[in-house]
């Protein structure tokens, strides 16, 4: 049965999210799990930037250079 | 004309654009509302501006944003939580999704998991599973020990298992089950 399986064979991974498959089901829904929240995160990486973050961005930097922005220019 | 000593090129504020992209993906994580996500980039785009004389040139800059995002988040959240009774209640004993037969978990019934799971439970398995951060980096974000990352990584793996209706930790089945199953498996082939 696989809740005899040793947990040793689950250990002594180099990568303890298990990119490596096991075959317990344990592992399993791990490595499922771990696909997944990479799925969530890259998802929400690829979606186009607001335009809003630049532009804020640059106003900040405007602000800056006019206070105490100094000597330069 | 005075030129400065280190040309602006060098200022890492200008690299701030490069990092966008995952601070939305962080905050998208963590809130799982994306306008609230977005509010929360750009206090923290404000916030990393003027403080960036606390940040130490040559560190992991989107680690730092990280660390100000995350700060950020928890701050407001602890606000709000002191109004509302039950925060971590709303959504529990929400719906059991099961796998398909293939056990192959459909990515909608995942994030309908992920979603029900505490934020702080969604920040360890983002920072350490998704955007790669090792149990030692994020516990640097956190605030906490290594330790405690790897605790509630454990945890908050077990409880999206859970809210998915899988039973990640095996040693969760009573222990007698497999026998009796067995021995009702047999007594029902010798009565059938």
């Amino acid at each position: 049965m696989a809740r005899l399986v040793p947990s040793k064979m689950a250990a002594g991974k180099k990568n303890m999210y298990g990119e490596m498959a096991n075959d317990t089901p344990k592992d399993k829904i791990k490595q499922q799990i771990e696909e997944n929240l990479k799925r969530v995160y890259d998802d929400a990486l690829n979606e186009p930037v607001p335009d809003r973050f630049l532009s804020l961005l640059e106003q900040l930097r405007k602000q800056d250079s006019k206070n105490g922005g100094g000597t330069t220019s | 004309m005075t030129k400065d000593a280190t040309p602006s090129s060098h200022d890492p504020r200008d690299t701030l654009p490069d990092h966008l992209p995952a601070l939305r993906a962080f905050a998208i994580s963590l809130t799982r509302n994306p306008s609230t996500a977005d509010d929360l980039v750009q206090d923290t785009i404000v916030k990393a501006w003027t403080r960036f004389d606390s940040y130490t040139q040559g560190t992991n800059l989107q680690a730092w944003l990280f660390t100000i995002l995350r700060n950020t988040y928890f701050s407001s959240l602890r606000k709000h939580r002191r109004e509302v009774a039950d925060p971590d209640g709303i959504h529990a004993g929400g719906l059991f999704v099961k796998p398909d037969h293939d056990g192959k978990l459909a990515f909608n019934d995942f994030q309908h998991a992920f979603d029900q799971l505490s934020p702080e439970h969604r920040e360890v398995l983002i920072l350490v599973g998704a955007s790669g951060y090792s149990v030692e980096e994020a516990a640097d974000m956190i605030g906490v020990a290594a330790g405690t990352v790897k605790s509630r990584t454990s945890r908050a793996r077990k409880r999206l298992a859970e809210l998915m209706g899988l039973a990640e930790d095996e040693d969760a089945l009573p222990a007698g089950d497999t026998a009796s199953l067995a021995m009702m498996g047999q007594s029902g082939v010798q009565a059938a």
